[in-house]
């Protein structure tokens, strides 16, 4: 590699924060203070950034995973990555939220993996869902088709079973989720529609 | 044309979804886009599906607290540690900010990127994602070891220790992926599960190997470090394997074990010294001479060809035919030297391991130790008198599909001083992290305890602990008391002072319990009663249906309502043969005295 091209690579490495800004949704308006200030492992700032988020990831993985213990353990995980990271600078470059969801992500292919079955959990084995409107039936149903919508996730491929949770399921915008997979917007819609279609066919709706 | 026409309907799903994510309904899309209805319509409604299950069972409470605790411990601790950060670290990994907030970062690592020679950070820099294998790895690895060098701190030396082992990790798992053949790599990691041809390290599994290596002794919770080949058929083949015991039972657990001094060494070295008070057992001596490697952990077996050199007191007679009469007490030498490379040649008798720790649960033949399940059969040998909060150290045999079999048990340590039960009830008044106020009590919940129906701030709670010699209070179990109201209707078949029993069922008074009316067996009453959890009923107001016709007297017990709207203490239970007059008015507005029997 040339010298010239070094210092291209230098260039982009040094400016990549410049151009991408971070995504993040209903944060507080000061909260690329709080991103900064946690990174310089500012306890008070790690605090609020997992106040922030600790929901939306445990959401997001007990959407993949489908079992409370497992989602919270992961959940864990996630946010002891975010630490070590933290505390050897090798924290977010652009989108906090994409960088954490990335995290979760990665744990949750890990896990599937360690486990090598099938993504999805019996129904004899998930967990009881606690009814919310003291309608069993209706809890059953609903803990019914939420298993055959994970068991469906797991028959599409790894992005469009991402893009389904993070857009349909965590409300990410397409913005987030193409900074999340590092993909260009077009890209991204073009994956939902397929992911859509896939999800359709495989869900027979 | 299908490409652009799939581009315009991924640009139409996309905006109409947004829709429906912000609550407008799939029909309201729909009117935007008649042309193309037909086709969005069926996405939609599957967009729309997907949404219904949106909502997620929401957290355990006191899970998310003790989780949140956690997070914020490490927090604490890495705050701690912020301090050893280098200088250079920072500079180099600025963190993502832009660069009107932080300019000299940006120009910093500009100036180190051209002064200090493109070509050595670039290389170093490259060397960082290169993989086992890659001709830049080795500068990776030289990069780490000289980061290592030169931390002195020893906190952040086990952060960065930690840091490469993960990254280890994680390479490993990127060479099996992609496949690739790689003669020597390292792997360091927790030993999740054991199987007779394989291991789970950290997630990661290798396959062993007759000509594997391995120096200590399996088992699960164990770290392990070893070297690894991958062939390129996506398995990892385990060349030489060095077990380090695991050390989840913490300072306080190693007892009288640690007498001395703290050992500086990774792997101290045992020299068993003889001690008159153990048991003899001859089951131990089997064990021993069947076991192929020479434990990591300080053991009292045989050390083969070790290249250590014992202390005089380390050499025990263990023949397999002995019985030995003394089983040693554990002294550490920390100044005894680990020769990590001992020309050992373990056979693949690897389904034994040892288990240590606190003994904290003892269910018939199943007994925990450390967090593990271990079965106790009439062929464990058992030297000392284990009981709940004991310290030992057991020798287990795994075996596929059940859980280990404790082949000896030593207690080691015996219980701490004197931990008192207390067991009381009262609400939760706050959680913070393990320490929980209890009706202004402070209690710990530990690992160790039982929470049974979700307890949280708030909840009227059972609570059995064991008070500490420092007085501290640790749960052994803390139980929500879920209390139901229920309502009962009926003929009364029997009263009493105490209770009162309709339909078959009974239901106990207290000085709390209302009335109005008159109870009397064979009359209907309503019963609004509190079910505790063990299934008892209190009856909180009891309604009698008074008769049409209203006798004088009563020749059966009678009770006089004194029925207020305040939480004024009900009335009083006259079981008298007397007769008292009762109160015309089912509901009367003033207490009425009751004549004393």
């Amino acid at each position: 590699m040339s010298l010239l091209n070094w210092l291209v690579w230098a260039l982009s490495f040094a400016t990549f924060g410049v151009f991408k800004g971070d995504g993040t949704r209903n944060e507080p308006p000061d909260w690329q203070a709080v991103l900064d200030q946690a990174l310089r492992a500012e306890p008070a700032a790690l605090g609020v950034i997992y106040d922030q988020y600790v929901d939306r990831i445990y959401s997001y993985i007990y959407h993949r995973v489908g079992q409370p213990d497992v989602a919270e353990d992961l959940t864990g995980q996630v946010f002891m990555r975010m630490l070590e990271a933290v505390q050897t600078g090798r924290g977010w470059r652009s989108s906090f939220s994409g960088w954490l969801y990335r995290i979760a992500h990665n744990l949750v292919i890990d896990h599937y993996r360690r486990r090598k079955r099938a993504t999805f959990v019996d129904l004899e084995d998930a967990a009881p869902v606690q009814a919310q409107t003291g309608d069993p039936v209706r809890s059953s149903e609903t803990q019914f088709e939420r298993e055959r919508l994970r068991s469906a996730l797991a028959k599409l491929t790894d992005e469009q079973a991402q893009v389904i949770s993070l857009r349909f399921l965590e409300d990410l915008s397409i913005a987030e989720v193409a900074e999340m997979l590092d993909k260009a917007e077009g890209a991204v819609k073009a994956l939902q529609y397929r992911a859509v279609l896939a999800l359709r066919r495989v869900m027979e709706l | 044309m299908k490409a652009r026409h799939d581009d315009l309907i991924s640009a139409l799903l996309a905006e109409c979804s947004d829709m429906i994510l912000a609550g407008v309904s799939v029909a309201a899309c729909l009117e935007r886009y008649p042309e193309q209805a037909s086709e969005l319509e069926p996405l939609l409604r599957a967009v729309s599906s997907v949404r219904e299950l949106t909502p997620v069972p929401p957290r355990s409470p006191v899970v998310a607290a003790r989780s949140r605790g956690i997070f914020m411990s490490q927090v604490a601790r890495l705050q701690r540690r912020g301090a050893a950060r280098p200088w250079w670290q920072a500079i180099l990994n600025p963190g993502p900010t832009a660069p009107h907030t932080r300019p000299v970062g940006l120009f910093a690592i500009l100036l180190i990127v051209i002064i200090s020679g493109i070509f050595i950070t670039g290389s170093v820099t490259l060397a960082a994602s290169a993989l086992p294998g890659d001709l830049l790895f080795g500068v990776k690895t030289g990069t780490e070891n000289v980061r290592l060098f030169f931390t002195f701190d020893d906190e952040a030396r086990e952060d960065l220790e930690a840091v490469y082992g993960q990254r280890r990790v994680d390479e490993a798992k990127a060479v099996v992926d992609r496949r690739r053949t790689v003669d020597n790599l390292i792997l360091q990691g927790i030993i999740e599960s054991l199987g007779p041809d394989s291991w789970v390290v950290s997630g990661v599994e290798v396959q062993l190997q007759p000509s594997s290596k391995i120096e200590g002794t399996p088992m699960i919770g164990a770290s392990v470090r070893g070297r690894m080949q991958a062939p390129g058929d996506g398995t990892l083949r385990l060349l030489y394997a060095e077990v380090l015991p695991p050390d989840a039972s913490g300072p306080e657990d190693r007892g009288n074990t640690v007498p001395q001094e703290t050992p500086t060494l990774n792997v101290p070295t045992l020299a068993p010294t003889p001690s008159p008070t153990m048991t003899p057992t001859a089951v131990v001596a089997p064990f021993l001479s069947l076991q192929g490697v020479t434990p990591a952990e300080p053991t009292d077996q045989p050390t083969a060809t070790a290249t250590a050199t014992p202390t005089p007191t380390a050499t025990r007679t263990a023949t397999p035919t002995a019985t030995r009469t003394p089983t040693p007490t554990r002294t550490w030498t920390p100044t005894q030297t680990r020769t990590p490379t001992a020309t050992l040649v373990p056979t693949r008798e690897i389904n034994r391991g040892r288990v240590s720790g606190r003994l904290t649960a003892m269910n018939g033949s199943i007994w925990t130790i450390n967090d593990q399940d271990v079965e106790v059969n009439a062929s464990t040998s058992i030297s000392g008198t284990p009981e709940i909060g004991s310290v030992v150290d057991a020798e287990v045999q795994f075996r596929s599909g059940a859980l280990p079999l404790a082949l000896n048990i030593v207690v080691t340590a015996p219980p701490p001083a004197t931990p008192e039960p207390y067991e009381f009830r009262d609400v939760v008044e706050a959680i913070n992290g393990e320490w929980w106020t209890i009706g202004g009590q402070q209690v710990k919940v530990t690992g160790d305890t039982q929470l049974e129906d979700s307890p949280t701030v708030g909840d009227l709670v059972q609570v059995r602990a064991l008070r500490q010699a420092n007085n501290e209070l640790w749960a052994t179990s803390i139980t929500a008391i879920r209390i139901f109201e229920v309502e009962i209707d009926g003929i009364i078949e029997a009263v009493s002072d105490s209770s009162i029993t309709i339909d078959g069922r009974t239901i106990a008074i207290n000085d709390q319990t209302q009335f109005v009316g008159s109870p009397a067996v064979g009359r209907q009453a309503q019963v609004r009663a509190l079910q505790m959890p063990d299934g008892s009923l209190i009856a909180t107001i009891i309604v009698v249906v008074e008769p049409a016709e209203t006798s004088t007297a009563e020749p059966t017990a009678t009770l006089t309502a004194a029925p207020t709207e305040s939480a004024t203490p009900g009335p009083t239970v006259t079981p008298t043969g007397t007769p008292t007059p009762e109160p015309t008015d089912p509901a009367p507005s003033e207490p009425t005295p009751t004549p004393a029997p």
